[in-house]
C-alpha cells in the first residue's frame, strides 16, 4: 500500500512506500478558495519491490501527471538507485501544459533493489491548485536484455499526491476529505435501548459526487478474545447533509476509508483512523426489570425466584455490561471482562462475541435463556438420576431446582452426582441400595460435596435485587 | 471372455484403489482411522495415540461415553483441550485433558483416562481455567514421571474480578492422584520471587490503573504470596494480619477474600473472624462465611 495520512503539518516531504501490487491512493491539497500558498514541493516515491519479486530486468515506468492549474513545472527523476544499469538521468521536465493539465514521461531501467523517484513540482498559484496526481504503470520485459513483448504489471493506476511543506491546516485541503466522522471521535450506544451507536459520515469535495465509504469495525477483549471484524460498504453525496449509518448490537475500534472518482480518477481519502464506538452507562434498574421479565415469561415452568436472575448478574458483573478501562489505548467504557483478558463478558459474564459484548440486551438473553433452558434441565437429570437411586426420594420444588440450577451455571459446576447442591439422605434409616430403610430419603444440602458450587449459588441469592 | 473378465477386475481394482485414496486423504484430515478405544495406548507404534492421533471432536465424544458410563452426564463435559502423554513413564500412554462443566468456558477440571486391558479409568482435580492441558503437564525432576501442576483456586469467584490461585503439584499413578508438592519447595520458592516482583510492578504502575483494580489485583497477589509462605511454612499464619485488615474493609471483595484466609489457616482465631463474617451487614459476605463454618464443622465431624 501508499503511505497515506499524509495530510499533516508536520510532513514536509512525502514518501510513499509501495509494498503492494497497485497503488490507489490519491491525495490532493486545496480545493478552491482554501488558501495555500505557492512554492515548490516535493514528493517522493519509493518502490521497495519489484514487478516481480525475482525479475531483474528492463523496465519501463510511464507516468502521466495530472497537475493542476498553475502548476507550471514540474520535474520527475529517479535517485537512490545503486544499480549501474539503471538510468539516473532526468527524466522528463518543462512547464505543463494548463489546458490539458496532464503529462507523461517514461524510462527504461534495470530494476534495481530500490528505486525512489521524486517529483518536485513549482506551484506558482497555489490557491487554485486542486491535486497533482499521477497515473501510471509498469512495464517490464519479459526476457532480460532481449527485446520481446513487454508486459504491462497489474500496476495499472498509480496514483499519488503530494505533501506541500506549508503551514496551514491541511485536513480540509484534500481534494476528498472526512469531514465526519473525525478521529478519536467516540459515538455511544446510546439509542435504541442503549444498543446502537449513530454515526454521521460525511465527506468535502469540490463538486458534489457519489462517495464511497467503507468502513471496518474490529474488536477483541484485552486479551484477543472473541475477535471480530466487521467490513460495510455504503455510499453518500458529498457536500451534504450527514448520513448516518447505524451501529447496531457492536462497537469498538473504527477505521474509515471513503473513495470517490474525481475528474475521472479514483480518488481516496485520508482514511480516519480511529473512531471508537463505545458502551454507555445502563441504569441498573433497567437490567433487573429486563432480566425479570426475561427469567419469568422464558418457558412454561413456574419461576419460584423471579428476581433470580438480578442475582447472578450481580455477582457476575454487578450488574453492567460496561466498565471503564482502557482498551485500544483510549480509557472509556468498555465491555465488562473477566479478568482473564476476556473470556468472559458482560452482565452475565458469557463467551464473548460482538453482540455479548455490545448488546446488553443479547447478553442478557442469551445468560437467561440459558439459564432457564440449558441448566434447568441439567439440574432435573440430576434431580431423576437421584430419585432414581433413592426410592420414595419426593421431587425436588422449583426453587431447590433452581439452586441445582445454580451451580451448574457457576465455574464450580461439577460432573459428579455427589457435587450437586442437594444430595439424597436417609434420615432416621439405614440405605439399603436404594431403599432408606426404617426411614426416609430426604434432600439435604450437600454443603461438603461441593463447597464452592454451593456458595456460588447462595450467594447469588444473597445478591439478588430485592 | 477371460480377458474381458481380467479388464474388469483390474478396473474394479483400481476403482477400489482410487477410492480408498480419497477416502483415506479425507478421513486423515479430519478424525484419525482408528476408533480412538481402539488405538493401542502402549508404546509408539502405528496404532498409537502419538502416531494416529484423535481428532479434538473424537476425544470429546469418547469422554463424554467414558463420564455417562461412570455415572456421569455426557452432556455437561466439554472439552477444553487434550494431550496424550505417558504419565508415569511405564510405557504407556494416558489421555489427560481439560475439561468444562459450566458450558461458559470455566475449564476448571483436569481429568486422566488410564486404559488398563479394554477398561477406562477417570480421575479428576479440580483446577482454575486451565485452558491448555500442555500448559500444566511438567517434567520437575529426571525421572521420567510427568507431572501436573494445577492452579486451584484461594479466593472466592466474584464475577469479573480476579481470582487468587496457586499451583498444586500432582503426581499421577495408577492407584490416582498423589500431592507431591513438598518434594519440590525450589519450585514455590521460584514461584514466590515471581509472585513478589509481579505485585512490585502492578504496584508501582497502579497509577495508571483505577484505585480499585489495583487493590484488587494486589490483594490476589497478596493471598497468593502467603498461601506459598503457608504452605513452604515459612510463615504459618501469613496472611493472617492482613485478613483482620481486610474483614475490616469497607470492600466486599477484600471481606470474601478474608474468608477464604482464614478457612485455609483453621486456626481458633481464624474460626473466630469467620463467625464476626457470618453477621456481616453484607449478605452475600454472611452466607459464604457461614458456608465455610458449616463445611470445617462438618469436616470436623466426619460428615
Amino acid at each position: 500500500m501508499l503511505g497515506v495520512g499524509l495530510v499533516t503539518q508536520a510532513q514536509a516531504d512525502t514518501t510513499y512506500t509501495y509494498t503492494g501490487k497497485a497503488f490507489d491512493v490519491h491525495d490532493s491539497f486545496c480545493l478552491p478558495g482554501v488558501s495555500c500558498q505557492p512554492g515548490n514541493i516535493t514528493a517522493a516515491i519509493t518502490f521497495d519491490k519489484r514487478v516481480t519479486p525475482d525479475y531483474t530486468g528492463p523496465a519501463i515506468f510511464d507516468v502521466g501527471i495530472h497537475a493542476a492549474l498553475g502548476i507550471v513545472s514540474l520535474t520527475v527523476s529517479a535517485f537512490g538507485i545503486t544499480d549501474t544499469h539503471i538510468v539516473t538521468d532526468t527524466l522528463c521536465h518543462g512547464a505543463l501544459d494548463p489546458s490539458s493539465c496532464t503529462y507523461s514521461c517514461g524510462v527504461n531501467f534495470k530494476n534495481g533493489k530500490i528505486v525512489d523517484w521524486q517529483i518536485l513540482v513549482n506551484d506558482l498559484v497555489g490557491s487554485n491548485a486542486i491535486d497533482l496526481s499521477s497515473h501510471g504503470h509498469l512495464s517490464y520485459h519479459t526476457d532480460e536484455d532481449k527485446v520481446g513483448v513487454w508486459q504491462t504489471s497489474d500496476i495499472s493506476t498509480l496514483v499519488f499526491g503530494i505533501n506541500r511543506n506549508l503551514p496551514g491546516d491541511w485536513t480540509g485541503g484534500d481534494a476528498l476529505s472526512i469531514v465526519a466522522p473525525k478521529k478519536d471521535d467516540t459515538p455511544a450506544l446510546s439509542t435504541n435501548n442503549f444498543t446502537q451507536a449513530d454515526v454521521p459520515f460525511n465527506a468535502r469535495t469540490d463538486k458534489p459526487v457519489s462517495v464511497q465509504w467503507d468502513t471496518k469495525l474490529e474488536y477483541a477483549t484485552s486479551g484477543g478474545k472473541g475477535s471480530v471484524t466487521q467490513q460495510s460498504t455504503f455510499t453518500s453525496q458529498s457536500n451534504n447533509n450527514p448520513t448516518i449509518n447505524n451501529y447496531i448490537s457492536c462497537g469498538g475500534r473504527l477505521t474509515v476509508n471513503a473513495s470517490a472518482t474525481i475528474n475521472g480518477y479514483l480518488t481516496n481519502a485520508s482514511p480516519i483512523k480511529y473512531v471508537y464506538i463505545v458502551g454507555t452507562k445502563i441504569n441498573k434498574n433497567l437490567i433487573a426489570s429486563r432480566l425479570i421479565n426475561l427469567y419469568t415469561n422464558n418457558g412454561t415452568t413456574a419461576r419460584a425466584t423471579p428476581h433470580l436472575m438480578t442475582g447472578i448478574a450481580q455477582k457476575e458483573s454487578s450488574s453492567a455490561q460496561f466498565e471503564t478501562r482502557t482498551l485500544y489505548g483510549l480509557s472509556k467504557l468498555w465491555p465488562k471482562e473477566s479478568p482473564d483478558g476476556g473470556s468472559h463478558i458482560g452482565i452475565m459474564q458469557m463467551e464473548p462475541t460482538m453482540k455479548r459484548a455490545w448488546d446488553w440486551l443479547i447478553n442478557t438473553q442469551d445468560g437467561v435463556s440459558w439459564f432457564s433452558k440449558e441448566k434447568w434441565q441439567i439440574a432435573l437429570l440430576w434431580e431423576n438420576k437421584i430419585r432414581k437411586a433413592c426410592t420414595g426420594l419426593p421431587p425436588l420444588t422449583n426453587e431447590q431446582r433452581e439452586n441445582m440450577a445454580l451451580v451448574c451455571y457457576g465455574p464450580d459446576a461439577k460432573n459428579d452426582v455427589h457435587q450437586q447442591y442437594y444430595d439424597a439422605k436417609c434420615v432416621g434409616g439405614t440405605a439399603i441400595d436404594k431403599v432408606c430403610k426404617g426411614g426416609t430419603w430426604r434432600w439435604i444440602k450437600n454443603v461438603t460435596g461441593n463447597p464452592r458450587g454451593i456458595n456460588y449459588a447462595d450467594t447469588v441469592r444473597s445478591l439478588m435485587v430485592k | 471372455m477371460i480377458r474381458l473378465r481380467i479388464v474388469f477386475f483390474f478396473l474394479a481394482l483400481i476403482l477400489a484403489q482410487s477410492w480408498q485414496n480419497t477416502y483415506g486423504a479425507c478421513d486423515t484430515t479430519s478424525e484419525s482411522m482408528v476408533p480412538l478405544e481402539q488405538l493401542d495406548w502402549v508404546g509408539d507404534g502405528v496404532n498409537s495415540p502419538s502416531k494416529s492421533p484423535p481428532s479434538k471432536n473424537e476425544v470429546e465424544m469418547f469422554l463424554k461415553e467414558q463420564m455417562e458410563s461412570k455415572g456421569k452426564l455426557g452432556l455437561m463435559t466439554s472439552l477444553c483441550s487434550f494431550q496424550f502423554i505417558d504419565m508415569n513413564n511405564d510405557g504407556v500412554h494416558e489421555l489427560v485433558v481439560s475439561v468444562d462443566y459450566s458450558d461458559r468456558h470455566f475449564c476448571n477440571a483436569v481429568v486422566v483416562v488410564s486404559k488398563n486391558d479394554n477398561h477406562f479409568n477417570i480421575e479428576e482435580l479440580s483446577a482454575w481455567h486451565v485452558d491448555d492441558i500442555t500448559d500444566v503437564i511438567a517434567n520437575l525432576d529426571n525421572s521420567g514421571h510427568k507431572y501436573l501442576i494445577i492452579p486451584q483456586d484461594l479466593s472466592n469467584y466474584e464475577g469479573a474480578h480476579c481470582v487468587a490461585t496457586w499451583p498444586r503439584i500432582y503426581q499421577w499413578t495408577k492407584d490416582g492422584f498423589a500431592e507431591v508438592g513438598y518434594n519440590f519447595p525450589s519450585f514455590y520458592k521460584k514461584h514466590l520471587e515471581i509472585l513478589k516482583k509481579r505485585r512490585r510492578q502492578l504496584e508501582m504502575t497502579s497509577a495508571s490503573l483505577s484505585r480499585s483494580a489495583s487493590t484488587e489485583d494486589v490483594s490476589c497477589l497478596l493471598m497468593e504470596e502467603d498461601k506459598i509462605a503457608r504452605f513452604l511454612k515459612i510463615s504459618p499464619n501469613a496472611g493472617f494480619t492482613k485478613a483482620i485488615d481486610w474483614m475490616m474493609s469497607n470492600n466486599p471483595l477484600l471481606r470474601s477474600k478474608a474468608i477464604r484466609v482464614f478457612e485455609d489457616i483453621g486456626d481458633q482465631e481464624s474460626l473466630y473472624n469467620l463467625s464476626v463474617l457470618a453477621g456481616d451487614s453484607d449478605p452475600s459476605i454472611a452466607i459464604s462465611a457461614k458456608n465455610t463454618l458449616e463445611v470445617k464443622r462438618l469436616n470436623k465431624l466426619g460428615k
